[in-house]
């Protein structure tokens, strides 16, 4: 028996029979103590000597305080003036080495707990954010998505929520940059928004600010959005001609949202590949806008296809063609045109209008006999100048429609793909049905524990030394 | 501290003379009998008894209310008790007239029972082991053994760690050992309970105050 331990019990056994030791050196005393009989004889002595002492001074009773004692002692007792006002009862103070020992404990626990949580928040968040992305709304209308491949791409997302930051800029014949700042309200309205737009093809420049739209070339647009639940903005067009009125223009009530993407897939014969991709796009309702195949270095083939799909289905075809081999890169990006919609509706609205009175001014003017020739034909042109503008906002406003209900899909699909060889029986194939079973169901059963072992001694750097200082002074401490 | 001791601490705190009059009837004996236990004559004890008190009253002030009433007492009384130790040096007999005095009733030996003869040498016998003690594990052993303070309101009665009660008391009753060895020995031949309830420590007393 250890010498030193056998002494270190010794001076314990007088806190055990008194039950004032801490639990586990109860324990540990109580473990010697069954292989120890001359710490067995100890205790039983001090405990007599203890009910002795005891019993000895009951014969010392405790008699109340002469009357007299008690007078004198009484006569000196303060009066109400010299008492302090009120003795405050704290509560009992907690000892300076617990509270460092609880408090290390906690950290040791917060550091080797900390990891875990926040691994396992991080994969919740992925998680959330993954779907957000595969989640197509009700409406129909696709939800933004962005492709870590391509950074550069702006994210297009729904236009509602606290604030949201858009700039985005589209290739064609008209550009159109806007910003969105204080966010806007759930049905994607312009309720605080501030933004900038231009078409290059009309040289316009407005801005909506706090739902105001201003137009540079005299005409004054206010776009003020309306109750939500409308889900419509109703703009005001105040024309500098005299035949200017106020109209309502319907804004489309589901986000308009243009998709891109392109993905490159390894495929085990790009020809098949292709015919397979392009049936999957005709069943989703699209059609490939062009194709080509080349044969490159090392007699591998790229089919490459440009494919317009509906929106609603853009997702759904990138799944299929992902699946049609190995995907090694791809890029999807989103942008929102519900705003340059809505503008160009409102100018095709605006324009038609003026069409009509312009005609109508015309028309009044051919009957009159006072009209020159000279008038007539400055009407005549006049006219036919709002008719071919009129023309082209219907064109834009057919594009930018036809724009945000197709996405374009860039696929290319390559030789790549060798094909499988057989698998070579290994041991656990050589096994019975039976046994194979069994080790399958020890492996599923088991993997929890298992990781839970590892997690534990993989972490035993940081519990070992703690265990190990607990073991030589914890308990002394708690004791003390 | 419990609701009784927390309710007369307040009482006290607001100078009722009530509360003084039920603190000293509650506290007053086990004072003085902490006097007698210390060495002291009945005279002493009343004398020291009456000055703990008094010192009490004025050091009223002091107390913090961060332990119970008695045990701040109790230290108050300790540390008087062991300064007038200190003044009267550490052997104090019993003298012969402080023996008649004492407030056991005093009886012919050879009227008493055996048992109770017995009994009362081996208060002799355990009176003059604690003589031998030093003042500072008599301490201890008084507080603990024979008024039935726990560790912790030993600590908060002689300011002194926890881990200090249990050593003193660990050694205090080695040397007890020593010194009432025979007598010890002679009632465990004849009376010593079954061992196995030894190995069953006592409930922790916790408050027994």
């Amino acid at each position: 028996m250890n010498p030193t331990q056998h002494e270190r019990i010794r001076a314990d056994l007088k806190a055990f029979a008194d039950g004032e030791l801490a639990p586990l050196a109860r324990f540990f005393v109580a473990r010697h103590l069954r292989g120890c009989p001359s710490c067995r004889e100890e205790l039983i002595q001090m405990q007599t000597l203890s009910t002795e002492l005891r019993e000895s001074e009951t014969e010392v009773p405790e008699a109340p305080l002469s009357s007299d004692l008690r007078a004198h002692i009484l006569e000196n007792a303060p009066t109400t003036d010299a008492v302090p006002e009120e003795i405050v009862v704290r509560p009992r103070r907690i000892s300076p080495r617990k509270a460092i020992f609880a408090a290390g404990m906690a950290a040791l626990i917060a550091v080797v707990l900390f990891p875990t949580f926040s691994r396992t928040r991080e994969n919740a968040r992925r998680s959330t954010f993954s779907k957000a992305l595969d989640t197509t709304d009700e409406t129909g209308s696709a939800p933004p998505a962005f492709s870590s491949n391509a950074p550069g791409v702006a994210p297009a997302p729904p236009m509602s929520g606290d604030s949201a930051a858009v700039s985005s800029a589209r290739a064609g014949s008209a550009t159109d940059a806007f910003k969105t700042q204080n966010g806007t309200d759930a049905n994607g309205m312009f309720s605080d928004g501030h933004i900038k737009s231009r078409v290059g093809t009309e040289n316009e420049t407005s801005t909506l600010a706090n739902g105001a739209l201003r137009e540079r070339r005299g005409a004054t647009d206010e776009l003020r959005s309306v109750d939500g639940a409308e889900q419509q903005a109703r703009i005001s067009v105040n024309l500098d001609k005299p035949t200017s009125s106020d109209i309502t223009v319907v804004v489309p009530a589901t986000r308009a949202v243009h998709r891109e993407g392109s993905m490159a897939v390894a495929v085990q014969n790009a020809e098949s590949a292709g015919d397979d991709a392009a049936s999957i796009v005709k069943n989703a309702g699209g059609f490939i806008a062009n194709t080509s195949l080349e044969t490159g270095a090392g007699q591998k083939r790229t089919a490459v296809l440009d494919c317009r799909v509906p929106v609603t289905q853009f997702e759904t075809v990138v799944k299929k063609i992902s699946a049609l081999g190995t995907v090694r890169s791809k890029s999807l990006s989103g942008q929102d045109i519900t705003a340059q919609v809505a503008q160009s509706g409102a100018r095709r609205q605006t324009l038609a209008q003026e069409l009509s009175i312009a005609q109508a001014r015309l028309a009044e003017k051919e009957k009159s006999r006072k009209t020159t020739p000279y008038d007539l034909y400055q009407l005549r042109a006049e006219v036919r100048a709002i008719r071919m503008q009129a023309a082209q906002a219907r064109a834009a406003l057919e594009t930018l429609q036809k724009y945000g209900s197709l996405s374009s899909l860039y696929v290319s699909l390559q030789d790549g793909i060798t094909p499988p060889t057989p698998h070579a029986a290994g041991w656990f194939d050589s096994l019975s049905p039976s046994t194979q079973a069994a080790w399958s169901a020890f492996l599923t059963n088991a993997r929890l524990p298992l990781q839970l072992l590892m997690w534990v001694l993989a972490y035993s750097p940081l519990w070992l030394p703690a265990l190990i200082i607990w073991h030589k002074y914890g308990r002394k401490w708690l004791t003390e | 501290m419990n609701g009784d001791d927390a309710r007369l601490t307040r009482r006290v705190g607001r100078g009722e003379r009530a509360a003084f009059e039920e603190w000293l009837d509650r506290d007053g004996p086990r004072v003085r009998s902490l006097c007698l236990r210390m060495g002291a004559s009945p005279h002493e004890a009343d004398d020291l008894t009456q000055e703990i008190w008094i010192a009490a009253f004025q050091s009223l002030a002091g107390f913090r209310g961060d332990s119970q009433l008695s045990t701040w007492l109790f230290r108050l009384a300790m540390n008087h008790c062991l300064k007038w130790r200190e003044k009267m040096g550490r052997a104090i007999p019993l003298s012969d007239e402080d023996a008649e005095s004492h407030d056991v009733p005093t009886q012919d030996a050879t009227t008493l029972p055996p048992r109770q003869l017995e009994r009362r040498e081996l208060g002799e016998q355990v009176r003059g082991a604690l003589d031998t003690l030093s003042d500072a594990h008599r301490a201890v052993v008084v507080l603990h053994e024979l008024h039935g303070f726990s560790y912790a309101q030993c600590a908060q009665a002689l300011q002194i760690p926890i881990g200090t009660v249990k050593s003193r008391l660990s050694n205090a009753f080695r040397n007890l050992r020593r010194e009432l060895g025979p007598y010890v020995l002679n009632l465990d031949a004849g009376e010593a309970p079954d061992q196995n309830t030894h190995f069953n420590p006592r409930p922790c007393r916790g408050d027994a105050l």
